[in-house]
């Protein structure tokens, strides 16, 4: 009880007003598992089940979608020779809408496939779907994995608090430190792109591409790390992904509860991987679309997924998509020049993509890419921050040698003396603390 | 939870102490800042007969080196750029605090700009930023956000990354700040279209920002409970003179202080030679301007 009310107080601190909105979302599907229980008839589970998934992803269509719609039509029927009026609505976007959503969505789809026995214990439930350090930007939970956790009582587990703390460490430093740092830079060149040469535009992609995975990746482990104070277990969200072989192993390791949300609710309903070349191209074009959609209410966000479809679909067609499935180099110190050049290869293929994430519009992605290209590229960049190339460098070595871990500083470290150990945890927090000085930047998912 | 309690509190115990080295180094920091007239002040050697307060225009139109010259005061100019009523009355607070009161402070006026609310000129947190290591700055950066409030217990949160620097900080481009805290400016600044003579700025007196017209009045009556004579100066400039702006402050000043205008439609003020930009006067424009001054303080001795 105590955490439904500590949720919901850090929830209503933002906009108290939408708290009516994730209140009704969970009491909805609190309703809908108890009557699907009760359900004779497969028909009668059907039309709840469906009565569920048109009322939350009603609410995130309306609250997220509504104007990118009505302004696309509007721009379509302006190409073809109409104008009609738009009516538009100032709506504001409920924070983490669209992670609570789909957390609350998996329920009702698990307890109608009877993966799952749906609960009668409605303070778990709302705890569930309310539960803090995970409702505003994931991962998204699977109702099989945190919701038995809210049941039964929790012992103080040292080892796991210490982690916890050492998750919550690592990633306040990949926020503050990395992301916003890297945010600097990445927000200049973007703004001013037509000012800068080639180089240096792709200074200012790579960037971005360390930012939105500090940003993101940090805010998931300090989600985790919080969690695990508590004695709670949430699913990991990041494995490393810029050290991926390929574009498909990339998918694995990044925002891992979208991915898996998205392969066991959609992918598979639509036949995954069987069936025709037809049926699997069209099911891996869906899923990548739908996931940058899910992003965002931008056709930035449907380029961007369309971008990732192409890159994945030549791995489908040779079957070299299930390739990478362990850790790289997972018996040795350094990886062979082969797993470098296809992780290099890998990352320059996202680096691209992420242009289409970050820009404002696709015509401005597109100048920025020829950009790139065609002004100057091998020349010195104007902006090269040498204090930030260094912190990225020694932040990927550290990456690096935690990659087979569930966080960074798991291991790191751990085995040395005390005094060692804890000096470098303070040399870590002093960062933490004087970068958190410079222009703080709002965490990239909370738009999402 | 007995165990862990324990340890993340000798943790937290302990990183409080190792912060505490930060303080020193936020100090040596704050030694290798090119402009360190702020320092001076809090550090109680600003004991000067006559101090020249305002924004940019302060700092570049009036000679403090000349003005000391030619009326035998000890003069000092506290102009800095881009910063606003608020900040002048929180300089002349500190200065009242750590010093002896000046006899004289001669305020620059920023015609239009003032009392705007979209104006450039705000309270500018820059200067104060390598002094944080002193609990009253630090203080202020907190109640104005620039600063969090967990500064007031750990150094580290007061540092900025540029404070590690370990050479001495050169002055921009065109800021040399002479001995005497003025900061002059060299011809004309070769940007500037001066097509736009006589083109004002808009100003409407009824969008005037509610905290900057308090902070004058409290700057006023600062003065007023000091005995400091405030010289109220309206410097030449390239843009025509707003009347808008002139009537309402002459309002407010009420007859308190002196009113010195050297903006008219004489030409002699309209020279571009003595200007550097539409707003700034170059050393030739700032000497005739600090004349001026001194010849009025000159002619208006008060005991």
């Amino acid at each position: 009880m105590l955490l439904v009310v500590a949720s919901y107080f850090f929830y209503g601190w933002w906009d108290w007003r939408f708290l009516f909105l994730i209140l009704f979302s969970s009491l909805l599907d609190f309703t809908i598992g108890l009557q699907m229980a009760k359900a004779k008839k497969s028909s009668q589970r059907k039309l709840l089940l469906w009565t569920s998934i048109a009322v939350n992803l009603g609410f995130l269509g309306v609250f997220k979608y509504y104007n990118f719609f009505v302004e696309s039509f509007v721009e379509a029927f302006t190409l073809m020779g109409s104008s009609i009026r738009p009516s538009s609505l100032d709506i504001i976007l409920p924070v983490g809408i669209s992670f609570y959503t789909f957390q609350t969505l998996s329920y009702t789809i698990d307890v109608y496939r009877r993966k799952l026995e749906p609960t009668g214990d409605i303070v778990s439930f709302f705890a569930f779907v309310s539960f803090f350090p995970q409702l505003v930007a994931g991962p998204i939970e699977r109702a099989t994995n945190l919701l038995p956790q809210f049941y039964t009582s929790r012992n103080f587990n040292y080892s796991l608090a210490v982690d916890g703390c050492r998750q919550i460490l690592w990633g306040l430093f990949k926020k503050v430190v990395i992301a916003d740092q890297c945010a600097h830079y990445a927000n200049d060149i973007f703004n001013n792109s037509d000012s800068y040469s080639g180089s240096t535009l792709f200074m200012g992609a790579l960037f971005f591409t360390f930012q939105i995975y500090g940003d993101f990746s940090g805010y998931s482990d300090i989600a985790i790390g919080t969690s695990r104070l508590f004695g709670f277990d949430l699913k990991k969200n990041f494995a490393t992904p810029y050290f991926s072989r390929n574009i498909a192993e990339f998918w694995r390791r990044w925002h891992i509860s979208l991915s898996t949300w998205f392969r066991d609710y959609v992918y598979i309903p639509l036949g995954g991987s069987k069936g025709s070349l037809w049926m699997k191209l069209r099911n891996v074009f869906i899923i990548f679309l739908v996931s940058g959609l899910w992003h965002g209410a931008n056709w930035t966000f449907v380029i961007w997924g369309l971008l990732n479809a192409l890159y994945f679909v030549p791995l489908m067609l040779v079957k070299r998509n299930r390739s990478y499935l362990g850790v790289v180099a997972v018996n040795s110190r350094f990886p062979t020049l082969r797993e470098l050049t296809s992780m290099s290869l890998t990352f320059l293929l996202t680096v691209f993509a992420w242009i289409f994430f970050r820009a404002d519009s696709v015509l401005g992605a597109l100048r920025f890419i020829q950009g790139i290209f065609t002004r100057n590229l091998m020349h010195l960049p104007e902006v090269r921050p040498s204090y930030l190339i260094a912190l990225l460098f020694v932040f990927v070595l550290l990456e690096w040698s935690g990659r087979r871990e569930d966080h960074t500083l798991e291991r790191l470290w751990v085995a040395k003396p005390r005094g060692l150990r804890w000096a470098f945890y303070m040399v870590l927090a002093a960062m933490i603390l004087v970068f958190s000085n410079e222009e703080p930047q709002p965490f990239i998912y909370f738009q999402f | 939870m007995k165990k862990f309690l324990i340890r993340f509190s000798l943790i937290c115990a302990l990183f409080f102490v190792v912060d505490k080295a930060a303080y020193f180094l936020l100090q040596a920091a704050a030694k290798k800042e090119y402009d360190r007239r702020l320092e001076l002040i809090l550090d109680g050697r600003m004991e000067k007969d006559v101090i020249i307060m305002g924004s940019s225009r302060a700092a570049h139109d009036i000679l403090a080196g000349q003005l000391e010259e030619e009326t035998g005061l000890e003069s000092y100019n506290l102009g800095y750029r881009g910063t606003d009523v608020s900040f002048h009355l929180f300089l002349l607070e500190k200065l009242i605090k750590h010093n002896e009161p000046p006899k004289k402070l001669i305020y620059v006026v920023d015609n239009p700009f003032m009392f705007s609310k979209d104006s450039v000129l705000r309270f500018n947190e820059k200067p104060l930023l390598p002094l944080a290591y002193k609990s009253e700055i630090n203080d202020v950066l907190i109640d104005r956000e620039v600063n969090s409030p967990v500064s007031k217990l750990l150094y580290l949160a007061r540092i900025r990354k540029n404070q590690f620097l370990v050479s001495q900080q050169e002055a921009p481009e065109n800021y040399f700040i002479d001995s005497t805290g003025s900061h002059v400016y060299m011809g004309n600044s070769g940007t500037v279209d001066w097509k736009l003579d006589g083109q004002g700025h808009r100003y409407e007196p009824s969008r005037a920002s509610q905290e900057k017209l308090e902070a004058l009045e409290e700057l006023m009556k600062l003065s007023q409970q000091n005995d400091i004579t405030v010289y109220f100066v309206l410097p030449p400039n390239y843009f025509s003179f707003n009347t808008l702006f002139y009537d309402q402050f002459v309002e407010i000043v009420n007859g308190r202080f002196p009113i010195l205008v050297y903006h008219k439609d004489d030409p002699s003020y309209r020279d571009k030679a003595y200007f550097y930009d539409q707003s700034h006067l170059n050393k030739k424009g700032a000497t005739l301007l600090t004349r001026e001054i001194s010849n009025y303080l000159n002619a208006n001795k008060t005991p």
